[in-house]
Order: structure tokens, then C-alpha cells, then sequence
């Protein structure tokens, strides 16, 4: 039995199921170690047999329209193996990454987004309640080292939920401030549509969630996976699923 | 803004909570009044007379008299805290802001209020402040 497992969620229409099987077979590809793939979904249609469907209720102890994708928070102390991992569906592993996913993770590690000035995007509007410069897309830990996030997580929910749209925000805001969180080294993570529409480093990132409300933002365009130039990289993952 | 300054004269000590203002705080100080000058924005860490703490979420003391410069930006400080308050919240609905202030009452709810000495609010730029003088004691 592998000791990994790799999580990823789904619900709604933005992404079909074979953002999942793709999302799967890129880490097949990619990892050497075997490891176990569960994707937490609203519609269980169409994706593969060999990943484990569970519902994404389970993940939702709370009803919220803020704190967008909180779900992946309670992942934590669920079911963990040694090593746990979440990646989100707009991801596209193309190099190795078996050590990045077999090496010791002493607490709960997230994506730096080294593409953006920290200084002049970040720290200068920290005040106005602006800033992100933390992302959960793709998260690993040991078994038992997150811990502390989920309980601080659920003990002060309430003022959570009101305070932050989003789980980076609250994550940036509350424990990157306290210098809370370990982040992945720079290097392995790259974004597709702020750094000149390439696949560089070992993992490409196609989020668009700092689109939302941007105005400065309208006139860039920006792609989705399955309509950028990693298309065909992307629809070869699910070949034999 | 005056007076919110003729509010704060009748206090020796305050807390003021997310004032980017100099100007605002400096005249309070000029007042005499003692003030705990408390802000998350970690811009002020190394500034000797801000104390930089998120005070929703950190262990963060507050005086009896608490004046709120941004209750739009936060958790409303009256669900955490009993004692008098100066409040001032907008309805600009910047991207940061959690929780618009859209009237008087929005803050006297938020806040738990139970007794309101003085309200009043201004249009500034296309876009109104709110300001609440009261208790919850």
C-alpha cells in the first residue's frame, strides 16, 4: 500500500472530469512513488475508476460564501496518510517531481508567487486589505504536522468568515503575518499567464482567481488549460486511464 | 472629523484600531489623551509608537474607549470587546473591504450598541461615512 495520497476537488461546471483523469495522469507520469488519488466532487461522472470519488459534503462542515475553497482546509486530519498533497485542477505538472512530494514535510507547505512583486503588490497595499501572495494550489504535509491550522481554523471560524473572500487571503493575512506557514522553494513553480504563456520550473500554475474584481487586469488575456499551448501536453495525461 | 475629536475629549485613554492617519492620532496625542495606537498592517512593524497586531485575531488588550477609523476593513469590534466606542465606516466597497458600511444602524447592529450619545454622517468623494458615538455596556 503506498503511504502517499493526493487529493484534489471538484464541483460545479468550470472544469469536466477530465480535469481530473489529466490531473491524475500528469502525476503518474511525473511521480515515481506510488500513491493514492482521491478527488472530492458534486458529480462523479466520467472520472476514471482508479481514482477514489468521494463526495464533497464531507468537506463542508460550513456553509459559506466567503472563504472560497476553505473545503481543502479540512482535508486536514482526514484519513491522512504519511504524506498528503492537494493540487487543484488548473495545474500542470510536467517535470519530475518525485522529491518534491517524497521529501520531509515538518509543516503544511504552500506556493510563494515569486512572479509577482512582493514589495510593490503585497506589503505596500497589506493595510487596505488587498494583498495575496500566498496560493493553495498545490499543498503537502506529514501526517499530523497541519494539524495546528485546522484547529486554529475552526476556533475562530466565525470572525474567519467574515473577515476573507478567499483561503489564500486568510492564509496570507493571518499566518504568513506570523510567519506560520513553510513555503515551497523558488524553482519549482511557475504561472502560465503571468510569465509569458510558458511551461517553466517543474509545475505551471493557469489560476486566474486574481482576475476576480481586477480591473487592472481586463485587457491581459489569459488562458485556461485545455485553451493554452499545453493543451496537447494536458489531453496526453489521460491516455489509459 | 471634528467631531469625532470633540468625541474623544471626554476620554483619558483610547484605543484606536486601524488608523492609517498620522494627522488623526497626533492630535489626539496632542489632546493629552493617552493612545494605544493598534493596526495589522505589517508596514508599521519596526514603527516604535504602533503596536502592529490584527486585533480580531491576535491577544491584543483594548482600552475602554475604542475608536474604529476603518470598521468597513474588519470583524466589528463591539462582537469582541464591552466598553464605549468611536466607530467611522464607509461604503466605498473597496476590494478589501469585508463589510461595507452602508448606515448608521450597520454599525450600531454590527457593534451591539445598546446606547448611541451621538451619530452623524458626511459624503466625502462620492461616497458616504458613517460615524457612531455609543456603548454596549
Amino acid at each position: 500500500m503506498s503511504n502517499i495520497k493526493i487529493n484534489c476537488l471538484k464541483w460545479g461546471t468550470l472544469y469536466g472530469p477530465e480535469y481530473v483523469n489529466r490531473t491524475y495522469g500528469g502525476l503518474k507520469k511525473h511521480c515515481k512513488e506510488p500513491f493514492h488519488f482521491v478527488c472530492y466532487t458534486d458529480n462523479s461522472e466520467g472520472i476514471s475508476s482508479k481514482i477514489e470519488a468521494r463526495d464533497i459534503k464531507e468537506l463542508r462542515p460550513y456553509n459559506t460564501k466567503m472563504v472560497f475553497t476553505y473545503e481543502k482546509l479540512i482535508l486536514i486530519d482526514k484519513d491522512e496518510y504519511e504524506k498528503n498533497l492537494w493540487i487543484d485542477l488548473d495545474v500542470l505538472v510536467h517535470k519530475d517531481i518525485t522529491d518534491i512530494i517524497t521529501r520531509p514535510h515538518n509543516n503544511i507547505t504552500f506556493i510563494w508567487n515569486y512572479w509577482n512583486d512582493y514589495e510593490r503588490l503585497s506589503l505596500f497595499n497589506f493595510g487596505r486589505g488587498v494583498s495575496c501572495h500566498t496560493n493553495s494550489s498545490f499543498v503537502a504535509w506529514d501526517k499530523g504536522t497541519a494539524s495546528w491550522l485546522l484547529d486554529y481554523t475552526h476556533k475562530n471560524w466565525k470572525k474567519i468568515e467574515w473577515t476573507y473572500k478567499s483561503l489564500d487571503k486568510y492564509l496570507f493575512y493571518q499566518h504568513f503575518r506570523k510567519n506560520k506557514l513553510k513555503l515551497w522553494e523558488d524553482g519549482i513553480f511557475s504561472n502560465y499567464n503571468k510569465q509569458g504563456y510558458q511551461l517553466k520550473n517543474k509545475i505551471t500554475l493557469f489560476n486566474t482567481s486574481h482576475l476576480y474584481n481586477n480591473k487592472n487586469m481586463k485587457d491581459v488575456k489569459h488562458y485556461e488549460l485545455h485553451e493554452s499551448s499545453a493543451a496537447d501536453k494536458w489531453k496526453s495525461y489521460s491516455n489509459g486511464l | 472629523m471634528e467631531k469625532l475629536f470633540e468625541w474623544v475629549i471626554n476620554h483619558d485613554e483610547i484605543s484606536v484600531l486601524c488608523c492609517p492617519s498620522f494627522k488623526v492620532i497626533n492630535t489626539i496625542k496632542k489632546l493629552d489623551i493617552k493612545v494605544d495606537n493598534i493596526n495589522y498592517d505589517i508596514n508599521y512593524r519596526d514603527m516604535p509608537n504602533v503596536i502592529c497586531n490584527d486585533f480580531v485575531f491576535d491577544n491584543v488588550r483594548l482600552k475602554e474607549c475604542v475608536l474604529h477609523y476603518n470598521c468597513e476593513k474588519t470583524y466589528p469590534v463591539g462582537k469582541m470587546h464591552t466598553g464605549i466606542f468611536i466607530l467611522r465606516g464607509d461604503d466605498k466597497e473597496h476590494n478589501g473591504d469585508c463589510n461595507p458600511i452602508r448606515s448608521i444602524d450597520k454599525l450600531v447592529e454590527d457593534n451591539n450598541i445598546k446606547k448611541v450619545f451621538e451619530s452623524f454622517t458626511a459624503r466625502i468623494k462620492n461616497y458616504n461615512h458613517y460615524y457612531v458615538y455609543g456603548t454596549n455596556i
